[in-house]
Parts: structure tokens; C-alpha cells; sequence
């Protein structure tokens, strides 16, 4: 659906001018899932997933369509690592630009994962709550 | 019966019921082929490249050679020549995994996932595909009936076939396949 | 006959994405229809006649399963009127829904994300 493919594993980029969406589970166990892409291939996977030119969508596409690629990256993570379990799941969110909230940074993911695409790189990230 | 050759990197339209489209060598290159049974208006690109920002001043110059500006050429024309969208059946071929000894990700599959990019822009769906594999493929287009033949090196020429459709007209009312 | 389709999604990228799908289909269109979530929609079906409503499960405010239920009670055959007749909007829709629901739960608990359920009104399909 985003006409997109992973060429390998990459390094973990810098912040700056990234786009991310995280989106929370719960269950056994309970988490988040996050997505971050530059902003560059955010309106590039927009683009596909919309089919448009880049240069005809509005502002919030990119973001839309990174909260969308966290929904199905997010269902397909827990159904392949937890595939008898049901989850409840809230809406992907769009994380605030990086630096425009000042404040002490979260705790580091669970697991993390970078792969290169077209024009930068696409990380993957699972936090996972302490199970009580 | 005539030949027109589409060349790599090449497209074009025929209303010419006397012709037959062909191109060659389709090795990790895609061809699509549009054609509309009303109008009897065919037409086929064979494009090299999924991307035209890979090289600016190619794409203006040879729009053929790129999955992103060739496949909405080949629609605008053959509806220039009477064709109607809703009415032209779309096949693809090609797209091999050519050797090509630089990385993981080759241009054969690129090249399939750019088309589907391409068409998904459109707003077209392939009837029928043969893409990926190894070997370089042959097309055959009748420009009076559409049909489309495939050949593979030593191979047997067979004709590509469009798919029936998931649901027969008139059968709401029957049992779908839930995902 | 052309169709009313009504596309329930609270990202607006994808309820783009289903038109365009919807598009390819060749179908024969009158009306798209949009609603962010269940209770935009079931306002919507008051108002206007749906012959299709493709709908998200997961969504805020009522998800999906809850705008299904709802759809199948009198709240939306209530505020209904006109030429196409409420009674059979009503019962069509029940006996419509009630297989897309289950079908649409089912798909929820087993995918664990993305999740839809397509409701057909009866009436519509008849005719």
C-alpha cells in the first residue's frame, strides 16, 4: 500500500526532521509500537499510499500516512509475536516535531530496528510495559 | 501481418488491426500493455527505470524509459485515441532478477514495485501479470484483438491470460472470502 | 442503479485510500459518504441513505463494533424516511449487519490491528 521496500538494515539516524507515530497496545503484555521516518519519505510514502504527486498534498498527509504504516506495522508485529493473544489498540499518535517539547527524553525502546529505504531510513521501535 | 517494435525504454499506440506490438529482451525491464476491445486501440510501453527523479534531464527526454512518467503516457495516449479507461484491460510482464552483482534490492524488483506504484496512480488494476523470475521474456501484442502472447528463451510461447473476476456480476448476495 | 457508499475511518488518509479502491472497482457511484467514527456516522445515516457503509473497527470515540450494534437497533431506521421505505431499511440492514459483525469481531481478535466490517443494506441489494 506504500509502494515501499526495506533495502536492508541501517544504523539509527539523527532526529532532526524526523516524522513519528506511535501507537499503544494492550494486553499480554501491554506496549507501544513506534514508526520514524525522515520527513522527506514521509511525504514520498504519502505520495504512494494516497497515489498523488508529492507536491499536491496537504500538510498533514505525510503524518497521516506514517500514523497508518504504525496501525499495520503495529498489528503485524503483535500478531507475529504474540499470535493467540487478543490486544486492545489506541489509535496511532503523531509525535510532537523532536526538540519542540523540551523535557527529560523517555526511557530507550525494548527492541529497535532501522532499515534503509528509498531516500533514508525507517525505524522501527517496541516498548513493552513491566508485566505487574 | 505487421510488426511494430517497441524498443527498451520505448512506448506506443497502434489502431492498426493488421499489427502485432512485440518487444524484446524484457529481461528486468517491465512492458505494459493496455487495450481497450471497443475502440480496438492497444498500446505497450517497456521501461527500464521505476523513477524518472533518477535522472532529471532523461525523464523529459525519454519519458518511456521510467515506470512514473512512461505508464501515464501510455494511458493519456491510448485514450487520445479513443480508448475509455474504464474499458482497457492492463497486463504487465517482466521485471526478471537480473544478475546485476550490486545489491540486495535489484532493479527487477524495483521495477515490479514501481508498476504497481505506477498503476495504483492511475487508477488502473493489472488483469494479468507474469513478473519476477529469471529469464528475459518476449511480448506479442494483436492489435485487433488484444490477445498477448509471452516467450521465454527455449521456451514455449503461451498466452497471457486475464484473470476472472473474484465476483461474478449479480452475486452480492453470495458467500465472499473474509480476509 | 448507482450507489450511496459510506466510508467510516478516523484517519483521513485512508478513508482516501477506500475511495480509490472503491474507485478501481468500477462500481457505479452516486455519493461517497465520510465519517470519522461511529457517532458521525450513525448522525450521517439519519440524514441520508446508504446502499453500502465500509467501516473501521478500531476508532476513537465509538469504534466500530459499536456504530454495527447501533446500526442494527431503531436509532438509525427511526430518523429514516423517505421513498425507499423504513420497515425494510431496518430489517435488511439487521440481517446484513449481523454477518458483517460477527465477521468484523472475528477479524479484529484475529489480526490485532487493522480490522473492517462491511455492511450491506438489504433494501439496496433487492432492488
Amino acid at each position: 500500500m506504500f509502494f515501499s521496500a526495506p533495502m536492508g538494515l541501517a544504523e539509527l539516524e539523527t532526529e532532526a526532521g524526523v516524522v513519528e507515530a506511535r501507537m499503544a497496545f494492550h494486553g499480554r503484555p501491554s506496549g507501544l509500537v513506534g514508526v520514524r521516518v525522515p520527513g522527506e519519505s514521509a511525504r514520498l510514502l504519502a505520495a504512494g499510499f494516497l497515489g498523488e504527486d508529492e507536491n499536491m498534498l496537504t500538510e498533514s498527509q505525510p503524518g497521516q500516512a506514517v500514523c497508518e504504516l504504525a496501525n499495520m506495522l503495529c498489528g503485524s508485529l503483535l500478531r507475529t509475536l504474540e499470535g493467540g493473544e487478543a490486544f486492545e489498540l489506541a489509535p496511532p499518535e503523531l509525535m510532537p516535531a523532536a526538540g519542540a517539547i523540551p523535557g527529560v527524553p523517555g526511557p530507550p525502546p525494548d527492541a529497535s530496528r532501522s532499515f534503509r529505504i528509498e531516500n533514508g531510513v525507517l525505524t522501527v521501535t517496541l516498548h513493552l510495559e513491566a508485566v505487574t | 501481418m505487421k510488426q511494430l517494435v517497441v524498443g527498451v525504454g520505448d512506448g506506443g499506440v497502434s489502431r492498426d488491426a493488421d499489427s502485432v506490438i512485440v518487444t524484446y529482451a524484457l529481461g528486468s525491464c517491465i512492458a505494459v500493455t493496455l487495450y481497450d476491445p471497443v475502440a480496438k486501440v492497444a498500446g505497450m510501453v517497456h521501461y527500464m527505470l521505476p523513477e524518472s527523479s533518477m535522472s532529471a534531464e532523461k525523464s523529459n527526454a525519454r519519458p518511456w524509459m521510467f515506470a512514473d512518467t512512461g505508464i501515464p503516457l501510455l494511458l493519456r495516449m491510448a485514450l487520445d485515441n479513443g480508448a475509455e479507461k474504464r474499458r482497457l484491460a492492463v497486463f504487465a510482464m517482466g521485471g526478471a532478477q537480473v544478475i546485476d552483482g550490486r545489491g540486495v534490492f535489484n532493479i527487477g524488483k524495483r521495477n515490479c514495485l514501481a508498476l504497481r506504484k505506477a498503476l495504483w496512480k492511475a487508477g488502473l488494476v493489472a488483469h494479468a501479470e507474469e513478473t519476477g523470475g529469471t529469464l528475459a521474456r518476449t511480448v506479442r501484442m494483436e492489435v485487433a484483438t488484444g490477445r498477448v502472447w509471452l516467450q521465454t528463451p527455449g521456451g514455449q510461447k503461451k498466452e497471457l491470460l486475464a484473470r476472472p473476476p473474484a465476483v461474478q456480476p449479480g452475486a452480492v448476495r453470495g458467500e465472499q472470502q473474509w480476509r | 442503479m448507482a450507489l450511496n457508499i459510506m466510508i467510516v475511518d478516523d484517519s483521513p488518509v485512508m478513508r482516501a485510500f477506500i475511495r480509490k479502491v472503491v474507485g478501481l472497482t468500477g462500481l457505479d457511484v452516486e455519493e461517497y459518504c465520510e465519517a470519522g467514527d461511529g457517532e458521525d456516522a450513525l448522525r450521517l445515516l439519519r440524514e441520508r441513505w446508504m446502499d453500502l457503509v465500509l467501516t473501521d473497527i478500531n476508532m476513537p470515540r465509538m469504534n466500530g463494533e459499536e456504530f454495527v450494534r447501533r446500526l442494527e437497533s431503531d436509532e438509525v431506521a427511526a430518523g429514516h424516511s423517505g421513498d425507499r421505505g423504513v420497515d425494510r431499511f431496518q430489517s435488511g440492514a439487521g440481517q446484513a449487519v449481523n454477518g458483517a459483525r460477527s465477521q468484523g469481531i472475528r477479524a479484529r481478535r484475529s489480526r490485532t490491528g487493522t480490522g473492517d466490517a462491511i455492511c450491506v443494506n438489504e433494501t439496496s441489494v433487492s432492488r
